[in-house]
């Protein structure tokens, strides 16, 4: 697989264009991943965040004449589809309630049982907290926090400024450490506005 | 550096150092860090936070096996479609067929209003250069058809044979288009038959009749019998018949001549 690596996205989108499966395949092997797990730290669901990684490739077999490569990278363009992909998903499915799955188990890293379990709740809260926030402040832990995205790359994938991602990840971390405070001290975090009658 | 500029880069900050990241733009905040108490309580939190997210984000998740076999699939169907398309000669495509007989449909109609155009238009300046005496091209050939026609050849006996033939034939041509179209349009327009009408007799002893102050005349109706109150000869066996007349009004209404017609 050294041509794999060595080859560009867009060199791949290129063979990919011109009908050589190998393209695509390499495509698809490089960032697959990364859809999939933007997909499914997104709505926390493994069956949505396949469908979504199935339809973003989908549509660049359809649609990769699309791609501008001065608007930003390949993995950019993908997750942008992606991201489009999972609001519509989001959108469809806000009336039902997801049952309860293990999306994608952590794999234990050897610390002893207590440590592997206590980073395994950690885990599920921070997923839990990521998923309550709303999808603009989601987006942006995501990509930026999880997916390890520059402020350039995000906003390509968003299709905003910088300066609105970086906004928005200020807030989204703000929200963040508001819901993963420990309960006892977070308590009185929501305060709720109430009216003087004396 | 104060509180508020480290609210802006307290992120980056915490998160260069859950990465080991530090680089030396972020000593100066990392500073101010260790003299505010506030300041060192937020970054303690952005940093706890980096910490946590980072333990998310190292967990790998992998699409399911079967979604590559069927990208495949559908890629090598698209392909396959794509060449195919190509493969077909320009000259086997419906496509081609409908623009070709919608082309043809085009031209044949485009030739039929030219050709109507030009049956219309030529007549019509045929006749006015007979009217107006003029027009070189055609010349004296054009305007007497026939028997004057001969006696131009044998007048311009110069110009050789075949041409005296052409000429003949088109002066022929266009003497026959001129005929076609006096004849159209005296079927189309009948030609009323001429008037003839006395003079106009006044009614009323006033002044002269200026006409510039408006007036008009109506077209009447009356016994022959009223011809003979103007002292105008009748046909006493006609009598019984009525006559026309124009009857001509001044401006403020009142009859002031007139004139019977026949």
């Amino acid at each position: 697989m050294t041509a794999e690596t060595e080859t560009s996205d867009a060199e791949l989108l290129e063979l990919m264009k011109a009908g050589n499966e190998e393209g695509l395949s390499a495509l698809y092997r490089r960032r697959s991943r990364a859809v999939h797990r933007f997909a499914l730290q997104m709505c926390g669901s493994q069956a949505v965040a396949d469908d979504v990684t199935q339809e973003v490739f989908m549509a660049l077999i359809r649609e990769g004449n699309n791609y501008d490569p001065a608007k930003g990278t390949l993995h950019a363009f993908l997750l942008g589809i992606a991201r489009n992909h999972v609001l519509r998903r989001l959108r469809r499915e806000r009336f039902y309630v997801s049952i309860e799955e293990n999306a994608a188990e952590h794999k234990a890293d050897g610390q002893g049982p207590l440590a592997d379990f206590s980073r395994g709740e950690t885990i599920k809260s921070v997923r839990s907290a990521i998923l309550t926030l709303p999808e603009r402040y989601r987006e942006v832990v995501v990509l930026c926090d999880l997916q390890e995205l520059s402020y350039q790359e995000a906003a390509a994938a968003l299709g905003c400024a910088v300066g609105t991602v970086r906004s928005r990840l200020h807030r989204a971390r703000t929200l963040l450490i508001a819901k993963l405070r420990p309960s006892t001290e977070g308590e009185p975090a929501e305060v709720k506005s109430a009216r003087c009658f004396a | 550096m104060n509180c508020q500029e480290f609210e802006r880069v307290v992120r980056d900050l915490a998160r260069a150092q859950a990465s080991d990241r530090i680089t030396n733009e972020l000593l100066l905040p990392l500073d101010h860090a260790g003299m505010c108490p506030a300041c060192e309580l937020k970054l303690e939190e952005e940093r706890e936070l980096s910490r946590k997210l980072a333990a998310v984000a190292s967990v790998s998740s992998v699409p399911s096996t079967f979604i590559e076999p069927a990208l495949l699939q559908v890629y090598r169907q698209t392909t396959r479609k794509v060449g195919v398309a190509k493969a077909v000669p320009i000259f086997r495509r419906p496509v081609y067929w409908f623009a070709a007989a919608a082309a043809g449909l085009l031209l044949v109609f485009a030739v039929g209003i030219l050709r109507s155009r030009l049956t219309t238009a030529q007549p019509g300046l045929s006749i006015a250069a007979v009217q107006r005496g003029e027009d070189a091209p055609t010349s004296a050939a054009v305007v007497i058809p026939s028997a004057t026609s001969s006696r131009v050849e044998t007048v311009n006996s110069s110009p050789p044979a075949s041409d005296h033939r052409i000429k003949q034939r088109h002066s022929k041509r266009v003497s026959d288009r001129v005929e076609q179209q006096i004849a159209a349009s005296a079927l189309i327009e009948p030609q009323p038959e001429p008037e003839i009408a006395t003079q106009f007799i006044a009614l009323s002893a006033v002044g002269p009749l200026n006409l510039q102050d408006g007036g008009q005349i109506v077209r009447v109706e009356l016994s022959r019998l009223a011809m003979a109150s103007f002292g105008l000869p009748i046909n006493m066996d006609r009598s019984g018949e009525r006559v026309k007349a124009d009857v001509l009004l001044s401006a403020d209404g009142f009859a002031r001549a007139i004139r019977f017609i026949q």
